[in-house]
């Protein structure tokens, strides 16, 4: 089901709601059977949404969970720094081998269902056209962000940077995330309103949340996590 | 050298790879094309001839395995490619088949051992729509024998782990690799991969996570989920399991690899 985020700041986000309503996501999005089935739903719901009709290649999405648990792995020494930010990063990073891999092709245009809301609200002026598939990516891993946040820290994800309006923005993103996949973090790091690094984008420690954590530990610093992060 | 293999159960499985040999050796000539042309050519009557004798003698092999299947299986529906995922810890006990009060005969760990694996492994072999393989329940006695001593060491150990069943996944894989079950075909294509694989070695791999990621899901996941999630991994990492197989030391660096892998199936 779509639905806005809740809010009491003006909304100016909405995302796939299902995600939230599944229990332990964090753990379940760590297995293959999981991790590809929540992102079919997400590609349902956005078929109905745009009107596009994705392809998706099983094969090489097996090889995006594969690629991504691999490169978590690798940095899992940040969720004992900072969780919440490891979360955002572990997205950052799951978009970055959507995005190497590219495992959805658009096949097709119809009309839109009217009944379905939007993934991200209109107010947004996301063009799925200039990207179909990164659009897909992008609102998956946002909508994996948010629900971990409700989930595992009671937080609300109410809003996307200003950024997200501009067209020029989007155009940039399906530009460079194509042409160096590493930079997809920076990218959700900065729809999210978070400060980038265009730098290192896949060092974890380099990340400013990491190193403010490191520097004095904060609210959720030392949450380490019970069920595998 | 066929521990915990009675003189009965090695006679079973090697009649049944002869008849299998013959089928696979049948198929080959019924699947030829059969010549057109002059009816009264002598070579073209000839090969018809046997083209036909050899459709006839498939339907017969078949029908000749299928019984000895049911004499040799208690679940004859294996056969069919719908084999259950059975984990190493079904591998602890009596070698030996035994005879039970009342006649009956129980099965020793090998003899289970070699006919779930053979049936697994057509499974495997069908899912990935390899119908026409020539694969041989003999070959799984040599991995029995190759492997046990190790599955038992461990299987029997206080504390069966995560570390410890990733380490036996790797010790069936080097084992089942050995073996070589699969004589035909060598190689396969599948779409999901990204070139051609081994055959044995993605069958060892992916034999070898399903035995190991049931010791600790039975009860959560069924066989076909099971079966789905470790092909997957295998066809998504057959090059770095590929690689792992082919280092100086192998076994430990399998065991890091599924150390990775059984943590997210299925």
């Amino acid at each position: 089901m779509i639905s806005p985020i809740p809010s009491g700041a003006a909304e100016n986000i909405r995302l796939n709601s299902d995600l939230v309503a599944i229990p332990h996501l964090r753990d379940r999005l760590r297995k293959l059977r999981w991790f590809v089935s929540a992102f079919k739903v997400h590609t349902s719901l956005v078929e109905q949404e745009t009107g596009i009709e994705f392809a998706i290649d099983e094969g090489k999405m097996n090889r995006v969970f594969f690629d991504w648990i691999d490169s978590v792995d690798a940095n899992r020494h940040g969720a004992h720094v900072d969780l919440l930010d490891f979360v955002r990063f572990a997205a950052g990073l799951a978009l970055t081998s959507l995005a190497y891999n590219d495992p959805v092709s658009a096949e097709r245009r119809r009309a839109p269902m009217a009944s379905a809301g939007s993934v991200v609200s209109p107010s947004l002026e996301l063009d799925h056209d200039i990207w179909p598939s990164g659009y897909l990516y992008v609102t998956f891993c946002l909508s994996v962000i948010v629900a971990l946040e409700r989930q595992e820290f009671g937080r609300v994800v109410s809003r996307l940077h200003e950024d997200a309006r501009d067209s020029a923005f989007w155009g940039s993103l399906c530009e460079n995330i194509s042409a160096d996949s590493r930079l997809a973090v920076p990218y959700l790091d900065r729809l999210l309103g978070k400060t980038p690094n265009w730098e290192l984008p896949d060092s974890v420690m380099d990340r400013a949340a990491m190193l403010a954590s490191v520097a004095g530990p904060r609210e959720n610093a030392g949450m380490l996590p019970e069920r595998g992060d | 050298m066929n521990e915990g293999l009675s003189a009965r159960d090695r006679s079973l499985v090697q009649i049944s790879d002869k008849l299998r040999d013959l089928r696979f050796a049948v198929r080959r000539v019924a699947d030829l094309p059969r010549h057109g042309g002059d009816v009264h050519d002598r070579e073209s009557a000839i090969f018809n001839m046997a083209n036909t004798l050899a459709n006839v003698s498939n339907r017969f092999l078949n029908t000749a395995e299928s019984g000895l299947i049911s004499i040799l299986s208690t679940e004859p529906e294996n056969h069919s490619g719908q084999a259950p995922a059975y984990g190493f810890d079904r591998y602890v006990g009596t070698l030996g088949s035994v005879a039970a009060p009342g006649g009956e005969r129980t099965d020793g760990v090998g003899i289970r051992f070699v006919r779930d694996q053979y049936f697994a492994a057509k499974r495997v072999l069908l899912t990935c729509g390899i119908t026409e393989a020539l694969l041989h329940q003999e070959r799984f006695m040599r991995t029995w024998n190759r492997c046990h001593a190790s599955f038992g060491a461990i299987l029997e150990s206080p504390r069966l782990g995560h570390e410890q069943i990733c380490r036996l996944s790797a010790i069936y894989t080097l084992g089942l690799l050995e073996s070589n079950p699969v004589l035909s075909p060598r190689r396969f294509d599948h779409p999901h991969l990204e070139g051609s694989a081994d055959v044995n070695l993605f069958l060892a791999a992916t034999l070898a996570m399903v035995a190991g990621v049931t010791v600790v899901n039975e009860d959560d996941a069924d066989s076909k989920i099971i079966y789905e999630s470790c092909i997957a991994a295998a066809m998504a990492r057959y090059d770095a399991i590929e690689r792992a197989c082919r280092q100086e030391e192998a076994e430990a660096a399998l065991t890091t690899l599924y150390e990775r892998l059984l943590h997210h199936l299925p």
